[in-house]
């Protein structure tokens, strides 16, 4: 079976040990997370602006748990930032982490998104 | 076996499901911390129990506390999995008596192995369990009849007179004796000897009231607390039981033969001295065997209050 690994947003290796090799299993988890993430994101942006710490800190800790089952390494670590930040009650600098957690979110929803359009072996 | 899966997050959820339905797990779902602690207040609740740490509610660490507060002979193994993993959080589910521990995103086989681990102490604590109350019950019970045992009674009329005595309500205990018993163990051996005695027990049960305890105090000797139970009516059901043994037909003795009772009984109007209650009642047998036997007798007169009052001020 040929790797699907290593990308240069997540690990697709890391993910599908996770799943112990079930790829039909990884497609529908990807699909679920490509679906929820804009949610998520739209909700993380309001608690910055609303400055919900808690909604804030629970939201970046969920994403932080899915990007690393995909081993997102980047993306996660911007989602930790945020968690942190919520769970500190300090959000100077938190919309910029956003920009930045979106900015590494656009590659990690790409390659899930090739991968679900991909054919399963 | 039943896992609960408790997780607000349905990715995980799904993930996780599906890799424990692969293993040969019976997974019960939580979507958040309040749901888990009902599931785990039903009947017959999955002790194989996989808690999110951080979910709305009540979190995996309350859980675990709270689970870890109520006592129940049946063991719970519990195992946090959270991205949390700061040593500081380690500490804090162990804390909370936590049995285990796994940082997301965890290997998967090494969840199989811990979930496996966790079905060990499941089924050693079961066993345990099992053993305990089979010894609790030997402790407590005779062998040869399953009634109580002469400690488990005499522990019983204790607590049923105290009992009595702080509801301010009345209690009867009697002592019965099976009348030549030991003419039935020389003529017959003891094999049907101990037939005799099972079955009178089983017929004295008939004629008791549910509440009534029974336990062999001797030999062939029993004693029969009888909680809420005054004078008269206490020997009425003694009379009951006598005349229920004495018209039985015995299947364990040759021919069918019959055996009889003798019983002493004694009643209490709140004194609270089980000691005194026993010895009237033993008074009141050595009367009913000297008068002939097949006999119910009633203590002499109940002490005048005033004179228990001081004799218990003497204790």
């Amino acid at each position: 079976m040929p790797s699907a690994g290593k990308r240069e947003s997540l690990d697709l290796d890391v993910a599908l040990s996770h799943v112990d090799g079930d790829r039909m299993l990884l497609r529908e988890l990807s699909e679920i997370f490509i679906e929820d993430y804009p949610r998520m994101l739209a909700e993380m942006q309001n608690s910055v602006l609303g400055r919900d710490h808690a909604t804030l800190e629970r939201l970046a800790h969920t994403l932080k748990g899915r990007l690393a089952y995909f081993g997102a390494g980047e993306a996660r670590d911007g989602a930790a930032d945020l968690e942190t930040m919520g769970r500190e009650r300090d959000l100077a600098g938190a919309w910029k982490s956003l920009e930045e957690l979106e900015s590494a979110m656009a590659g990690v929803l790409r390659e899930l998104e090739s991968f679900c359009r991909g054919r399963i072996e | 076996m039943k896992v609960l899966l408790a997780d607000d997050d349905a990715f995980f959820r799904l993930s996780l499901r599906k890799a424990l339905c692969r293993w040969g797990y019976e997974v019960v779902l939580a979507s958040d911390g309040t749901e888990a602690w009902d599931i785990l207040q039903g009947i017959d609740p999955p002790r194989l129990v996989i808690l999110d740490w951080m979910m709305p509610g009540m979190n995996g660490v309350d859980i675990c506390r709270r689970i870890r507060a109520q006592m129940t002979d049946t063991y719970s193994y519990v195992i946090l999995i959270t991205s949390k993993n700061e040593k500081d959080d380690v500490i804090t589910a162990l804390d909370a008596e936590a049995d285990d521990y796994v940082g997301k995103p965890f290997d998967i086989h090494e969840l199989r192995a811990r979930l496996q681990s966790g079905l060990r102490i499941i089924n050693l604590q079961s066993s345990l369990a099992l053993k305990q109350r089979e010894l609790c019950h030997q402790a407590t019970h005779d062998s040869l009849t399953g009634i109580w045992n002469r400690q488990a009674i005499l522990d019983i009329l204790e607590r049923e007179t105290a009992a009595a005595r702080a509801a301010r309500k009345p209690l009867s205990a009697a002592i019965v004796d099976i009348d030549d018993f030991k003419r039935v163990n020389d003529t017959f051996g003891h094999v049907i000897g101990d037939g005799v005695l099972r079955e009178t027990v089983l017929t004295m049960q008939s004629a008791l009231r549910h509440f009534d305890h029974i336990g062999r105090y001797g030999g062939e000797e029993f004693v029969i607390v009888m909680p809420g139970v005054r004078k008269g009516q206490g020997l009425k059901i003694a009379e009951r039981v006598r005349q229920r043994v004495a018209g039985h037909a015995f299947d364990s003795l040759p021919g069918r033969e019959k055996v009889t009772l003798s019983i002493g009984i004694a009643s209490d109007r709140g004194a609270g001295d089980p000691g005194l209650l026993l010895r009237s009642a033993d008074e009141a047998l050595y009367r009913a065997k000297t008068r002939g036997r097949n006999r119910v007798e009633p203590a002499a007169a109940p002490l005048p209050r005033e004179r228990r009052e001081g004799r218990r001020r003497l204790v």
